[in-house]
């Protein structure tokens, strides 16, 4: 019986294709449809050639990044805000790295939906561009900040907060402070990367390398702190690329567990790092 | 009180929108060659201007229609008439991602894949429009994706690309 249903079954198939033969043309099939997409992944040689390297655009955005801890990790944001750093007034690389940080806690502020604090964290803004010599050009972003965030407009506020970091990159850059502009990422990314830490620690989160962003994040922050060899920024450096030790890809490739003493670890690291900015 | 609100939210929508429309003319990210004349590097300008504002609208419209977050950073520049141009983008698993690239030229010109941190082809092909591609991603994994771009033949005039992407 099964091999009279199999026969069977290859004589249905059979007729079918004979017919599916029989009405396609003979000769000159038609030539097959080019793929919607490449079919190839990409060759090293390609992307060695064709990265496009230091761009910010390869760095995520503030406002994405904590997104993803708000989703997974639904935090209590306020209760994770750093107190205001006092230092030096008159060493303008700690304060670049504060006003990256001060940016890094409005950024906080915003996923707490506190217009109060992003009210005294633009005051902090205001005073930190002052002594970088660019209170000018950043004075209606902040103004425009505080507006927004008086309106509860918050995706309003993360945006304008991006574009604070473009304009400041700018403003630096044009009156010759290009050094500086690289810390304003150091300082914000540190603190971000502080605040990360803290969360995955405290909740179970699929994919605890989220706690650093990501391999390739740590890098361009370590790359930021390259323009420079003063010695604040060399020992961040050191503390940084201690911390990329410990995450190295190889190790996740390895399947290397990143457990709760790890990212505790780093967030240590990373919470001494922040000191460095006020020291 | 409750005016006073709205007036200040209508006034928070008009400046951020100002702002945008700011930003509708953004320099190039990569270097302008230096031996331009001055009638190429105002075409230039010009192409990397209609370019950007072909991305900048096809995000506004997600983003609206959508809900979906606009990201402040953009790059934008000419593509080479040969060879490839890659972006890389650190995007996360847990978020949806459509990539909005904008373009001087026809927008079939234009090949455009991305790929996962392992290099691998996400297979969606890009929807297209006028001046306009767009590709929607759902990472796997986080971790830094590229975007590939290249020109499909030799161009008759330099081809410029603007790219820029919503999240939620």
């Amino acid at each position: 019986m099964r091999h009279l249903t199999s026969a069977l079954a290859t004589s249905l198939v059979l007729a079918a294709t004979g017919a599916v033969m029989i009405d396609a043309p003979a000769q000159d099939p038609l030539p097959p449809a080019p793929p919607p997409f490449p079919t190839e992944d990409l060759p090293d040689s390609q992307l060695e050639a064709a990265l496009v390297r230091g761009h910010r655009i390869g760095l995520p955005s503030p406002p994405e990044f904590l997104f993803v801890l708000q989703k997974v990790g639904s935090p209590r944001w306020r209760q994770l805000y750093y107190p205001v750093l006092r230092g030096e007034e008159s060493d303008r690389s700690k304060i670049a790295l504060r006003f990256g940080l001060s940016i890094a806690e409005a950024h906080i502020a915003t996923m707490a939906r506190d217009a109060q604090k992003i009210r005294d964290i633009a005051n902090d803004l205001q005073r930190h561009a002052k002594v970088l010599g660019i209170g000018d050009s950043l004075s209606d972003k902040v103004r425009s900040i505080n507006h927004l965030a008086e309106a509860k407009s918050w995706a309003g506020v993360a945006f304008e907060l991006e574009s604070l970091h473009a304009t400041t990159d700018e403003s630096l850059k044009a009156q010759r402070d290009g050094k500086l502009a690289p810390l304003i990422k150091t300082g914000q990314w540190v603190r971000l990367l502080h605040i990360s830490t803290s969360v995955v620690s405290e909740k179970e989160f699929p994919d605890t390398s989220i706690a650093i962003s990501s391999c390739w994040t740590l890098d361009q922050i370590i790359a930021s702190t390259t323009a420079s060899e003063e010695a604040t920024v060399v020992s961040i450096r050191d503390q940084l690329s201690k911390i990329q030790r410990l995450w190295s890809p190889e190790k996740l490739a390895a399947g290397h567990k990143f457990d709760d003493a790890l990212i505790e670890e780093c967030n240590g690291r990373l919470g001494n790092v922040i000191q460095l900015f006020a020291k | 009180m409750k005016t006073a609100t709205h007036i200040l939210a209508l006034a928070a929508s008009l400046s951020l929108l100002a702002t945008a429309q700011d930003r509708a003319e953004p320099r190039a990210a990569d270097a302008a060659p230096a031996q331009l004349s001055p009638e190429a590097a105002a075409a230039r300008e010009a192409g990397i201007a209609d370019a950007w504002k072909n991305a900048l609208s096809v995000a506004h419209q997600i983003s609206a229609s959508q809900g979906y977050r606009r990201r402040d950073t953009y790059w934008a520049g000419r593509l080479p008439d040969e060879g490839f141009t890659i972006i890389p983008l650190q995007l996360y698993a847990d978020n949806d991602y459509y990539i909005a690239i904008g373009t001087d030229a026809d927008s079939q010109a234009i090949s455009a894949a991305a790929f996962t941190p392992e290099r691998r082809l996400i297979k969606t092909a890009p929807d297209r429009g006028e001046g306009k591609l767009v590709i929607h991603i759902t990472p796997e994994h986080s971790g830094p994706h590229y975007l590939r771009l290249h020109l499909k033949a030799k161009p008759a005039r330099p081809v410029h690309c603007a790219v820029t992407y919503v999240y939620k």
